[in-house]
């Protein structure tokens, strides 16, 4: 099985005000392609900050102090910017925390959905409304072709995180990095969604990151775990076994809780 | 969708705001367009015989002066109808090049930060400090009179008003998570800035870009007030009410007429703005 995205001994570091705190250390994560591979973890462990490390959009104050992010063939870390972004936006795509905000408030759906197709696949306009309707297909929504000419306040926090899965699958790529995807929504859309998920992945044979502080969520989609505490890895096995015998403390008080 | 009903008063007064506002900047447009065909005289030519003439509602007025006339006998009416040529063309082309300037830096201070934003908001705060008045008086005096001196005048003073809004509202969106979206999605800084934000920023610009042409309209008034303008054969509202001040007190009317055009252009500027900037924001107007 080929591996897509192999993070080894990541350190990541704050910086503020001449202050140096750990966000992570000695990360150590690998994604095999076609799977779906969950990080669960409290709030604060670091675990947006590893996907914005993968994705090359981590704030200012943050720096990445040793370790190596493969992805494919290519190291990450040290790529020059341009490179990294042509490379990553193409083959990288992201589902993001908070559909309510990740839309541009002033353009239509439809168009912000063209334009990764158009700039990625080199498609003309109507092959680009084309797909994007197919997408929005894909995705369940009813009458697209209506959906693509309104703006992101006009639909729901479910519509709109379909719209976005929509945006991550469009151009088919290696890996999806689904950053707490269903925290934003209420239960029986987030059960919906993490079917959509599961299902488009398999279609697309994409691996996934699947990030979410609720192992209960985890439980539903994911076939490899990784647990993660104060920026470490501590367990990292599949779902199977990690569910029936965890070995780690902090897995089994998670597990209890659920 | 039904925001129209949730919301019955601000609707109504949000298109009358627009369609007053549009009515007379449409009424100056035309008179500015036209004035040729609309003024009933040539606005230069004098009268000598028939100078200060009262307008149509007052006693010893004149059926061929419709507004009377100023101290050399030449026909407010004309006068004031060319006087919107001058006060239009300022406050369209001044406006415009104040807002696409500060338009462009306030997007690049917001946008990139840093030195740059240093730089630019520094250069804001020192140019704030200068009373602009004073400031378009010396370098309409530096620049010579007439009408391109006016308005680089307003665009070298206004473009401030721009810049800072347009910096503010740069910063409040470029953090938004749209923004990070928009970068794994591989675009790159120049299409982030005006394919995202700067739609973003457009209503903003529209109110800002109609308030500041009443405000060019104001400063022309002034600048032709104190003789600074364009020269004094060409009619202008601000160099009338300087001429109708001889007079104020056989003739309150020569001043109070452009008067009450500068004003009621400058209130019309202003709703229009307002109500158009509802107008182009998808949420408020659905």
């Amino acid at each position: 099985m080929n591996t897509v995205l192999d993070i080894r001994d990541l350190d990541l570091v704050v910086r503020h005000h001449g202050r140096v705190a750990s966000i992570l250390s000695n990360m150590v994560l690998k994604v095999q392609a076609g799977q779906v591979h969950g990080l669960v973890g409290e709030s604060g462990a670091g675990k947006s900050m590893l996907a914005k490390s993968i994705l090359g959009i981590l704030p200012q104050s943050i720096a990445i102090q040793s370790g190596s992010i493969r992805f494919g063939e290519s190291e990450l870390i040290g790529m020059d910017a341009k490179h990294r972004r042509r490379l990553a936006s193409r083959h990288i795509a992201m589902i993001p925390q908070s559909p309510m905000t990740s839309l541009n408030p002033v353009r239509q759906v439809g168009r912000q959905i063209t334009d990764v197709l158009r700039m990625h696949l080199n498609l003309s306009r109507r092959q680009a409304q084309q797909r994007a309707l197919e997408l929005l297909n894909d995705v369940q929504i009813r009458s697209p072709s209506r959906v693509m000419c309104q703006y992101p306040f006009e639909l729901s926090g479910g519509m709109r995180q379909r719209i976005l899965i929509a945006m991550a699958f469009s151009c088919e790529p290696e890996l999806i990095i689904a950053d707490e995807p269903t925290t934003a929504l209420d239960v029986t859309v987030q059960r919906q969604i993490l079917q959509l998920i599961k299902h488009l992945q398999a279609e697309f044979d994409t691996a996934v990151l699947f990030i979410s502080h609720d192992i209960g969520v985890i439980a539903k989609i994911c076939d490899v775990v990784s647990v993660i505490q104060n920026g470490c890895v501590v367990e990292c096995a599949s779902a199977n076994v990690l569910f029936d015998q965890p070995r780690h403390p902090y897995t089994k008080t998670m597990l209890e809780g659920l | 969708m039904n925001k129209r009903e949730m919301d019955p008063i601000s609707k109504p007064t949000k298109h009358l705001r627009v369609w007053l506002g549009g009515g007379v900047i449409g009424l100056l447009v035309i008179a500015a367009i036209f004035a040729p065909l609309i003024a009933p005289h040539n606005p230069l030519e004098q009268d000598l015989i028939s100078g200060l003439l009262p307008p149509f509602w007052a006693d010893g007025h004149n059926e061929v002066f419709f507004l009377g006339t100023d101290s050399l006998g030449r026909d407010l009416l004309s006068r004031l109808i060319y006087g919107a040529r001058v006060a239009l063309l300022v406050a369209v082309v001044a406006a415009s090049l104040a807002a696409v300037l500060g338009t462009v830096l306030g997007l690049l201070a917001g946008y990139y930060g840093g030195y740059l934003d240093m730089l630019i908001s520094r250069m804001v705060d020192i140019w704030m400090a200068f009373p602009p008045v004073l400031l378009s008086i010396v370098l309409v005096a530096v620049l010579g009179t007439g009408l391109h001196s006016v308005i680089i005048a307003i665009v070298v003073i206004d473009w401030t008003r721009f810049c800072r809004v347009v910096r503010a509202e740069t910063l409040v969106q470029k953090e938004q998570e749209y923004i990070a979206a928009a970068v794994t999605i591989g675009l790159g800084r120049w299409k982030i800035l005006f394919k995202e934000i700067f739609p973003n920023v457009f209503p903003l610009l529209i109110t800002l870009l109609t308030l500041e042409m009443g405000i060019a309209v104001i400063v022309e008034s002034i600048l032709s007030f104190v003789g600074l303008s364009v020269s004094s054969d060409q009619a202008t509202w601000g160099g009338l009410i300087q001429e109708g001040r001889q007079y104020v007190y056989q003739a309150w009317w020569i001043m109070a007429l452009p008067m009450g055009c500068v004003i009621a252009v400058v209130l019309a500027f202003n709703a229009f703005g307002d109500g158009l900037r509802t107008l182009l924001d998808p949420v408020l107007d659905r």
